[in-house]
């Protein structure tokens, strides 16, 4: 039983007891079997007050921020020192109040959480500006994610933990590749807010990880000028996704496994992808693992991921999670075909163009045994997410292909009404299953 | 436990700007002092508020080592004055020197050099900023502007705009903005009193 249902039983219990429905002894078997006593009857802040307070609590600490940037001349360089630690302590006297002597409300630390985020940055600016030093920015973001992040874990204000996040993922995106790990010590907040089920909170702070992550990935590995295999590094990191989101996301609902469903989107994406001849040409033409002499920190990061790829494999394969193995073929079939095209290339171009159809020819039908595999275990767990999943394959797959190659329009425009049909008509008819 | 981080966070959370604030006022009582010379240009820092982007005038400097160095990597490089205060620089190197006062720069290849000579390389400066009120700092980089235009028609009678900077172990802080001998302040205050005594004279 979900929290909020225990919550309104354990609400409805003195009316139930008044109203002699239920006997007293029976209401206190029921407290105990449910645990009722674990849960604060206080009454959950609703998100509209949580978003307003933190708000709130923004524009507090941004105009204290435009009034110290206005810099007042005429106060002497003592003084404004003192001025630039102000907020600063104000927001950790917030922040402790919240949690001692007895922890307070959602939006106190919300509110805390935001104001702590700002002063720390604001002290460290107001201090450049009293010394006109224009300082190291990299340098700077860096001591103002470090001295927040012990803070994520001890107040767990979701709002905090949100925009620091964001300051990670721009940190990983315009600096070097190390400021990956900023971002992956915020993981284990996820994970912990993941475990303990809190719906919306844990899908907002899932996605925008997710989000800033792979943003990172793009940025750093696949829009650089940096000649390493994108696609290898691509199908590594969705599959340590794919992999980790399914040992952490226990959730069935769609919106509630972002990990999960981007790895999956991602390894299917490429899958259909990699079946066209130019495609898989061009992605293995750039088979370089390491430039070590100068990418020093991007050729490190893409070699972890590989390795922590095979782990996920090696463990899945352990706990025996067959089922969850069968996605990630697509990197170990990548990395067989691309070194053997990789190997051919060199050789004649007859041997090449073989080999590549060949390739590519294994990848489609790669693609269609992972879509029958999903429709399949889709029909037989009645899940909606899996069956859509393998059916939106098999028909961006033949979309994809009939676009490609010399089709008729008469006979793309069957070929399309035939797939909207079957698509159509098998969600109606699982959906009738389902309710059945 | 969770006590024990907390608190320790928190007190490196007013460590760390402490500790930066130790340092500057350091290099501002102890430094030894140099001029440089400038010429600003107005811009706005979100974060920090209305600044003067100090552009100094471009040194180049000689580098010995065999240690290949990237653009905008960071290294030292020993100085010395001139007869007028001003900042000469010699070398650079990739580890602090031993001996002599020395900066922390920023290396800017050596786009520009031309001749034989490819063992010299231009540097740039940290402090690059000079935060000032709101209203001042376009009245500022408006009367560097003024005395740029100036040096333009007559040499003689221009006022050299130069920041009085703090060098101490390789930090360098700027301690003020002067055009000629006055400070930018006293400068604006002396322009501003011949502008109204002009307004009374009319």
């Amino acid at each position: 039983m979900s929290k909020k249902h225990i919550k309104w039983l354990k609400d409805e219990l003195p009316k139930l007891i008044e109203k002699q429905v239920l006997s007293t002894e029976n209401a206190e078997k029921l407290q105990q079997h449910y645990a009722m006593n674990d849960i604060s009857s206080e009454q959950p802040l609703s998100l509209f007050t949580i978003i307003l307070a933190t708000i709130g609590g923004l524009l507090i600490g941004g105009g204290v921020i435009l009034i110290f940037a206005y810099n007042w001349d005429n106060i002497d360089r003592p003084m404004r020192t003192v001025l630039a630690f102000t907020p600063l302590i104000i927001a950790q006297a917030l922040t402790v109040t919240g949690l001692y002597p007895r922890r307070r409300g959602t939006a106190w630390r919300e509110v805390s959480g935001v104001l702590l985020f700002c002063a720390v940055a604001a002290s460290i600016s107001i201090i450049g500006q009293t010394y006109h030093i224009s300082g190291d920015f990299q340098g700077f973001i860096t001591w103002w994610f470090l001295l927040l992040l012990p803070i994520v874990y001890i107040i767990r204000a979701h709002l905090m933990t949100m925009l620091l996040i964001i300051l990670a993922g721009f940190a990983a995106i315009n600096f070097t590749a190390i400021y990956l790990l900023f971002l992956l010590t915020l993981l284990p907040y996820y994970i912990q807010e993941s475990n303990k089920n809190h719906g919306l909170k844990s899908a907002q702070t899932g996605w925008l990880w997710v989000s800033a992550f792979l943003v990172t990935v793009l940025f750093q590995f696949i829009f650089s000028s940096y000649q390493i295999d994108s696609t290898l590094t691509l199908l590594s990191i969705s599959t340590c996704l794919y992999l980790t989101g399914s040992i952490i996301e226990k959730s069935n609902a769609f919106w509630k496994r972002p990990m999960t469903i981007s790895g999956a989107i991602i390894l299917g994406g490429y899958l259909i992808l990699l079946s066209f001849n130019d495609v898989l040409r061009s992605s293995t033409q750039v088979i370089n693992l390491f430039i070590l002499e100068t990418y020093e920190e991007k050729a490190i990061a893409q070699l972890s991921f590989l390795l922590l790829s095979f782990v996920l494999l090696a463990y899945h394969t352990y706990v025996r999670n067959f089922k969850l193995l069968v996605l990630p073929c697509v990197l170990i079939l990548y990395i067989l075909i691309g070194y053997v095209i990789a190997y051919t290339s060199s050789s004649t171009d007859f041997e090449n163009t073989v080999a590549l159809t060949i390739g590519s020819l294994l990848i489609t039908l790669l693609t269609l045994i992972i879509s029958g595999w999903y429709i399949f275990l889709g029909i037989k767990e009645g899940s909606a997410s899996k069956l859509n999943y393998g059916l939106i394959m098999i028909v961006s797959l033949v979309m994809f292909k009939f676009f490609i190659d010399d089709f008729s329009l008469i006979t793309r425009g069957i070929a399309f009404i035939v797939l909207g049909s079957a698509l159509i008509s098998i969600n109606v008819w699982h959906n009738r299953r389902s309710a059945s | 436990m969770k006590k024990i981080i907390l608190s320790f966070v928190i007190i490196m959370q007013i460590i760390v700007p402490a500790f930066l604030v130790y340092k500057y006022e350091n290099t501002l009582k102890h430094g030894e002092v140099y001029r440089f010379n400038v010429s600003p240009i107005d811009p706005y820092d979100p974060f920090r508020g209305r600044y003067v982007y100090l552009d100094f005038e471009l040194v180049t400097v000689q580098y010995n080592g065999e240690k290949d160095i990237k653009y905008g990597q960071f290294v030292y490089a020993n100085l010395d004055k001139d007869e007028n205060g001003h900042a000469v620089f010699n070398e650079i190197f990739t580890e602090k020197p031993k001996v002599g006062n020395y900066l922390k720069v920023k290396f800017l290849g050596n786009y520009g050099i031309f001749g034989e000579d490819d063992t010299r390389y231009n540097i740039g400066f940290i402090f690059d900023r000079y935060y000032s009120q709101e209203s001042k700092a376009l009245k500022i980089e408006n009367a560097v502007s003024d005395n740029r235009g100036q040096r333009g028609v007559d040499n003689e009678s221009a006022e050299t705009v130069s920041a009085r900077v703090r060098i101490k172990d390789g930090l360098g802080v700027i301690e003020e903005l002067y055009i000629g001998e006055l400070t930018i302040h006293e400068y604006l205050a002396q322009k501003e009193s011949l502008n109204t005594t002009q307004d009374h004279t009319k």
